[in-house]
């Protein structure tokens, strides 16, 4: 797989590149950098794709119709395009996980991913919980498996657990309580740098009992929070140092860029398994909109 | 950092059976009420509940084979192999895959029956091999390697050969299991193994050529049952239903984790007819010598990481030394120990200790000034430091408008000349306000407060919860620094860290379940209102820490109700009989107790003492309402028990 990533300091930046795409995939947006991030797909494409995952019942809507996870492949092959365009700022990362694999596997297709950084995300206004919860999320359905992506877990088999952390610690403690996961077993990567000077503290701070709890303060690595280059070739580095019948999973719970990077690596080796607790993100999660990304995507 | 300091300080970084691994013999402290389990000796299913952090998954895993039949466990004779326990933790990431997709349930059923069978019969197979690893002589790797499983090629012509090859080819067969789940249209295809197997096919070979399991039983343990579907859970009340030796069902879960009790047929399963009930809360309650147990589990934390501590390790991994244990000598020898470590206060104390504090003292002599000021005739008032619990709860009694001030004085000037006073025996007025007042001295200064140290009050705040208790044991040896021969932790030590621990618990809310959120919110909200009640001048109801609803259970809606059940579920409140004899009889007389361990932020008292009546609307907001609504509720109560603007916690944490 290759990836090549460009950077932009605004959205006016990126419309003078004059690029278009034949298809879009997104999903709602929910905030301003969502809604820019939406918009520019509109004026760039020639068709747009809605996506949602229900966790629920654990299928897709695409564009009003029911897709089942196994189905979604059928489903994109009768649809006819060179060029796609992924907008990673309002799809989740179900959504993310099923379409980069369907995708791997179309063969001279043009894929472009497009994230937008916020400026700054919504925190807790309540002055008990100190200054650094977020209010990011109205609940959470909790961790459970994605069809034909996640994988059973089995703590007596050798495994190697990879979280990709953000400014919700407990997410972590979550999965080490619920699941069939041992702490030993796993490694830990915070966005460094941060999209913003400071955020990073942030993450720490949020984490941090857990890391210490669970003994893995020597299992903390980093990788810049928008570089999904650097999160592929970590893993792709672990993959290759690990027993042959280690089974490799990856949590993407921390930035967006973190978790491309971990679901473009699932898409290309797919004995990866994917851990995720599906959040349901509070609307205006995030204020105002700060640079924008296009990963474009070779596999 | 030396090394001694940093040995104390580990030993309580592990709070959870999870992190420990599956054999937990070596870690494990046999519980007080083990003899009433009877789980080894059990003919029919067991329902084993108990909240988070009461030691469950622990207590499975010291049933199951990877402990039973540890490499450490030095004991071992054959009649360990009567009962063969195998552990099973329900996977709440890959079992709610088995739904859905345009798959019948009917034929999910028959999916998650063969996943089972082939897990169950794999348990099974791993028992075996810790069996012959174990320091047991009557079966041994040769015997296990000599087995032949030849004959279980009617159930499918891959299972013959030997150990190492059957297990291979259930693990194969696992793995295809997933495979057709990951790809539910080859479900169809997929060839199921009938749940004969375990018993007619593979038990019956093993028995055959292993003598010594001859008349085992296999108890196979299926922890968090709460996380399976429900037709998951009906498939395995109905193995609970018709269960029998040698294989025996056995469900552990959290408090109001079994929603359902049909079986796949038209049956149901009954308590008593089907299962018994093992209540592990009850088991740990106060007047279950949880305090003996909790001393136990310090005292053997510490004594794995240092040799400064003299503690019989063995004593507490003999089931049969529980008699010697519950005896009053070694029971005082051991709490009196953990009391050395931590240390903690009498009321007298405490007392003592703030009325030597300044700032302390002067405020409380300002405030007895301000009541007696101007008061015709004047009043006889000495601020006599031989009664400092007497003084302490001065203030509240002279601005109760329901006690005369000059009652007030005269009570204490008896006291001060050896006569009965009001303010003991039949007055009760230190026993009843002591507490409450005491917690607002602490509270106007914003320091961490005594009453919450001492092992006493570690038992008291974990109410139970042995990783509760873990929790606060690690938060105090973790800002212990002394590194003299002393290993008694100092009390501003300990208050910092239940404070710190009780704001960490707190914290870790959003983690409880698909309404973590929800329950956060309810504490902080519950708690602040408790605190606003707590801060009340008069003291006229102090340490009020629970509630009840008007109209009871019954009477709130279905979202309230859900709520409850899921703040009990996670041990955020517990549920007590009222206290009122004549509502007994009522099933809707019932109180919610906000559980202690969350009192140390909330500067509230941990004993349960007095209750707030709410309404079904009040409590709907206190958990789900909107900012303003909150907002509301909090100037009602603090308009009712006169709280002015000045009455506001300033700071609540410690970061």
């Amino acid at each position: 797989m290759k990836l090549k990533m460009f950077k932009f300091n605004s959205i006016e930046e990126l419309i003078d590149e004059n690029r278009r795409w034949d298809i879009t995939f997104c999903g709602k947006a929910i905030d301003d950098r969502g809604n820019i991030s939406y918009n520019y797909a509109e004026s760039n494409s020639s068709s747009l794709v809605a996506m949602a995952y229900n966790a629920d019942d654990m299928r897709l809507d695409v564009n009003g119709d029911t897709v089942e996870c196994y189905g979604l492949s059928d489903y994109i092959n009768q649809v006819s395009f060179d060029s796609v365009l992924i907008d990673a700022t309002t799809l989740g990362v179900p959504e993310l996980a099923l379409l980069l694999r369907v995708l791997s596997t179309l063969k001279k297709k043009k894929i472009s991913i497009i994230y937008t950084e916020p400026k700054d995300y919504r925190k807790k206004e309540s002055q008990v919980f100190g200054g650094r919860v977020f209010n990011l999320t109205d609940k959470f359905k909790g961790f459970s498996g994605i069809p034909t992506i996640s994988k059973r877990l089995d703590l007596e088999e050798p495994n190697d657990v990879v979280f990709f952390l953000g400014f919700e610690g407990h997410r972590l403690q979550t999965a080490l309580e619920e699941l069939n996961i041992a702490s030993s077993d796993c490694s830990l990567f915070f966005g460094v740098p941060p999209y913003k000077p400071g955020w990073e503290i942030d993450a720490f701070e949020n984490n941090i009992k857990y890391v210490n709890d669970n003994d893995l303060d020597g299992r903390v690595y980093f990788c810049g929070a928008d570089n999904p280059a650097a999160v592929f070739y970590e893993l792709d580095q672990l993959r290759r140092s690990m027993q042959d019948e280690s089974q490799l999973t990856v949590a993407p719970i921390g930035s967006k860029p973190h978790s491309l990077g971990a679901l473009l690596f699932t898409a290309v080796f797919k004995d990866t398994n994917l851990l995720y607790d599906h959040p349901i993100k509070s609307h205006g999660r995030s204020q105002s909109v700060g640079a924008v990304h296009i990963y474009d995507v070779v596999f | 950092m030396t090394s001694k300091s940093q040995s104390f300080r580990s030993a309580f970084t592990t709070n959870r059976a999870e992190e420990l691994g599956f054999d937990v013999w070596d870690d494990f402290v046999i519980p007080l009420f083990f003899d009433e389990l009877d789980l080894k000796e059990a003919k029919k299913a067991r329902r084993i509940v108990g909240g988070r952090g009461c030691g469950k998954t622990m207590l499975l895993r010291y049933f199951s084979h990877h402990s039973q039949f540890s490499k450490s466990r030095e004991d071992i004779n054959e009649d360990s192999l009567l009962n063969i326990g195998l552990y099973w933790r329900a996977d709440t990431n890959f079992l709610p895959m088995l739904n859905k997709q345009k798959v019948d349930e009917v034929d999910w059923v028959l999916v998650f029956k063969h996943y089972l069978t082939l897990s169950i019969s794999l348990e099974i197979l791993k028992s075996l091999n810790s069996i012959a690893t174990s320091r047991l002589n009557c079966f041994s790797i040769e015997d296990l390697e000599r087995l032949n499983f030849d004959h279980l090629t009617d159930y499918d012509a891959s299972f013959k050969g030997s150990y190492s090859n059957i297990v291979r080819v259930i693990k194969k067969k696992i793995r295809e299991c997933e495979n057709a789940i990951y790809n539910p249209p080859t479900l169809k295809d997929l060839i199921k193994i009938p749940d004969s197997f375990v018993t007619d096919g593979l038990i019956d070979e093993i028995k055959a050529q292993i003598p010594s399991l001859s008349n085992t039983i296999f108890s196979f343990y299926i922890d968090e049952y709460e996380n399976l579907l429900e037709y998951q859970q009906k498939t395995i009340n109905t193995k609970i239903k018709h269960g029998r030796a040698p294989l025996i069902f056995h469900i552990a879960m959290k408090v109001n984790g079994m929603k359902i009790n049909e079986t796949l047929g038209n049956e149901s399963i009954q308590g008593i007819a089907d299962y018994r009930n093992i209540d592990l809360d009850e088991f740990l309650s106060e007047k279950s010598d949880f305090d003996l147990f909790a001393a136990e589990i310090l005292l053997h934390r510490i004594s794995k990481n240092s040799k400064h501590i003299a503690f019989d390790k063995e004593i507490i991994k003999r089931e049969g030394s529980i008699n010697i244990r519950k005896t009053n000598e070694y029971k005082t020898k051991i709490i009196d120990s953990a009391k050395r470590i931590l240390p903690g206060y009498s009321y007298k104390e405490m007392a003592d200790q703030a009325i030597k504090n300044d700032r302390i003292r002067s405020r409380l002599l300002k405030e007895i000034e301000k009541h007696l000021k101007n008061k015709k005739p004047e009043l006889d008032f000495v601020f006599d430091d031989n009664f400092p619990q007497e003084i302490i709860v001065l203030p509240a009694l002279l601005s109760r408008n329901t006690i005369d001030a000059n009652h007030v004085i005269d009570e204490f000037n008896k006291l001060r000349d050896g006569k009965k006073s009001k303010f003991s025996g039949d007055g009760s007025w230190v026993s009843n306000n002591f507490v409450g007042c005491y917690l607002n001295l602490f509270r106007a200064y914003d320091r961490p407060c005594p009453l919450y140290a001492g092992f006493n009050s570690f038992v008291r705040l974990a109410k139970g919860n042995i990783r509760h208790f873990l929790e606060l044991c690690n938060a105090a040896v973790h800002r212990f620094s002394n590194d003299s021969e002393s290993y008694s932790i100092p009390i501003e030590v300990q208050s910092l860290a239940t404070r710190s621990a009780s704001e960490d618990i707190l914290n870790e809310a959003p983690t409880y379940g698909v309404m973590g959120n929800r329950i956060q919110k309810f504490i902080y909200n519950i708690g602040h209102i408790f605190e606003y009640s707590q801060m009340r001048k008069t003291q006229s109801e102090p340490e009020v820490n629970h509630f009840s609803i008007r109209g009871g259970y019954s009477g709130l809606s279905e979202d309230d109700q859900n709520f409850i059940l899921e703040a009990e579920k996670w041990g955020v409140v517990y549920k007590v009989k009222s206290t009122k004899e004549k509502d007994r009889s009522n099933p809707d007389s019932v109180e919610w107790v906000l559980n202690p361990i969350y009192a140390p932020f909330f500067f509230i008292s941990f004993r349960k003492k007095r209750k707030l009546d709410i309404s079904p609307e009040q409590f709907r907001v206190l958990h789900c309402g909107s900012d303003e609504e909150i907002k509301g509720l909090e100037r009602s109560f603090r308009s009712k028990w006169d709280l002015d603007d000045n009455n506001v916690p300033h700071n609540y944490t410690l970061i």
